[in-house]
């Protein structure tokens, strides 16, 4: 499944890490590493779900473990309303 | 930029007919200033204190204290929080944050209200280190460096902070209010010299520590600290806020932030002054 940032998110790169703000909210998050690497892949139009196989060598994690922790961390994205549906 | 303050007279705060879009809690949970829209301008009410109408367009702030407020609580409402809001407002970058003079370098504490940062500037001030600003703290951008513009000489201080570091009398200035409010004088030294700025240390809640600690912290961290600490006139204008993160986000690139926690009594004091000294010469090297 494919996702788009939020309108009103914006995201700068500060450091080794993310930071998104949601401008109508008023809420800021950071992502690590790796939570940045998902971010920029749906920014860029990339289904989240097709990272599993790629980054289980660079992550020296199976591609279960990689596809479980991408989908958890994409979920929380969703619920803190960062992305949505490439659809909505 | 320049306003025009006008006092109005004394009034009881009646109940204002809209809902609030945005509000300032205390660090014990308590609402302590209300923010409403008026057309186009701004309402501030700081609860038991005063009201204050920010027009924008005729660039002029009028103020109306509660019965029995004295003039210097309204004044320091007006000039360490209106002011500051405003200038936020007008893109300028201001903190919530104290600031003093080391050498030919400007440190700032940032946090919350009663954390700390007046007490440490008049510490820092008593032993010979000029402070600068109290509560807002404007920041200058030129050459990618930052400077501290100073502001008005005088402190707010806790009466037993006042007795303790200055030898002040212990007496209320306020029946609302739990502050003095301290001109400098030879004892509690002004500095309106503008100095760069070495590094901002972010007053952390206290952990219980015996002794000051200083610990570096993410570039993201200090943002999200700034954030916090920033005066935001108009919580739901996007484009301002999102000016500000850049600013943020700048500022984290180019001055140390650090954590700061120390035991909060007044013998630790010297302590904490030596500390940061001693951190700001290895930041200089």
């Amino acid at each position: 499944m494919k996702f788009k940032v939020s309108p009103s998110v914006v995201s700068r790169q500060v450091g080794d890490e993310i930071m998104l703000m949601d401008l109508q909210s008023g809420t800021y998050f950071g992502l690590d590493p790796m939570g940045a690497e998902v971010f920029r892949a749906i920014e860029s139009g990339v289904d989240p779900e097709s990272l599993g196989a790629e980054w289980a060598d660079k992550y020296d994690a199976s591609t279960d473990q990689i596809a479980a922790d991408v989908t958890g961390f994409v979920e929380t994205l969703r619920d803190k309303g960062l992305i949505l549906s490439a659809d909505d | 930029m320049t306003f025009d303050f006008v006092r109005q007279p004394p009034s009881d705060q009646l109940p204002i007919d809209a809902k609030p879009f945005d509000r300032w809690l205390s660090t014990e949970g308590e609402e302590c200033s209300l923010f409403f829209r008026d057309g186009g301008n701004f309402r501030l009410r700081f609860n038991d204190l005063a009201d204050f109408t920010i027009d924008l367009g005729r660039r002029l702030v009028t103020g109306t204290p509660t019965k029995g407020l004295p003039e210097e609580v309204l004044e320091h409402l007006y000039r360490n929080q209106v002011v500051p809001l405003v200038m936020g407002h007008d893109g300028e970058l201001v903190l919530h944050a104290s600031a003093v003079g080391i050498g030919r370098q400007a440190v700032a504490f940032l946090g919350s209200s009663g954390r700390g940062k007046s007490t440490l500037a008049a510490s820092f001030s008593a032993s010979g280190n000029p402070f600068l600003s109290d509560d807002g703290l404007i920041l200058d951008q030129r050459d990618g460096a930052y400077f501290v513009c100073p502001r008005y000489p005088g402190l707010r201080l806790c009466s037993d902070s006042a007795a303790e570091i200055l030898g002040a009398p212990s007496s209320p200035s306020s029946l609302v209010t739990a502050k003095n409010y301290i001109p400098a004088d030879a004892s509690l030294q002004h500095s309106d010299e503008t100095l760069p700025l070495a590094a901002i240390y972010i007053l952390v809640p206290p952990q219980g520590v015996d002794a000051p600690q200083i610990h570096s912290l993410s570039r993201a961290a200090a943002v999200a600290q700034m954030l916090q600490h920033s005066f935001i006139l108009d919580s739901e204008d996007a484009d301002r806020i999102e000016h500000l993160f850049d600013q943020l986000v700048d500022l984290s690139a180019h001055v140390a932030c650090l954590s700061l926690d120390y035991p909060r009594n007044f013998t630790s004091l010297p302590a904490v002054l030596e500390a940061v000294r001693d951190h700001l010469e290895e930041v200089q090297q």
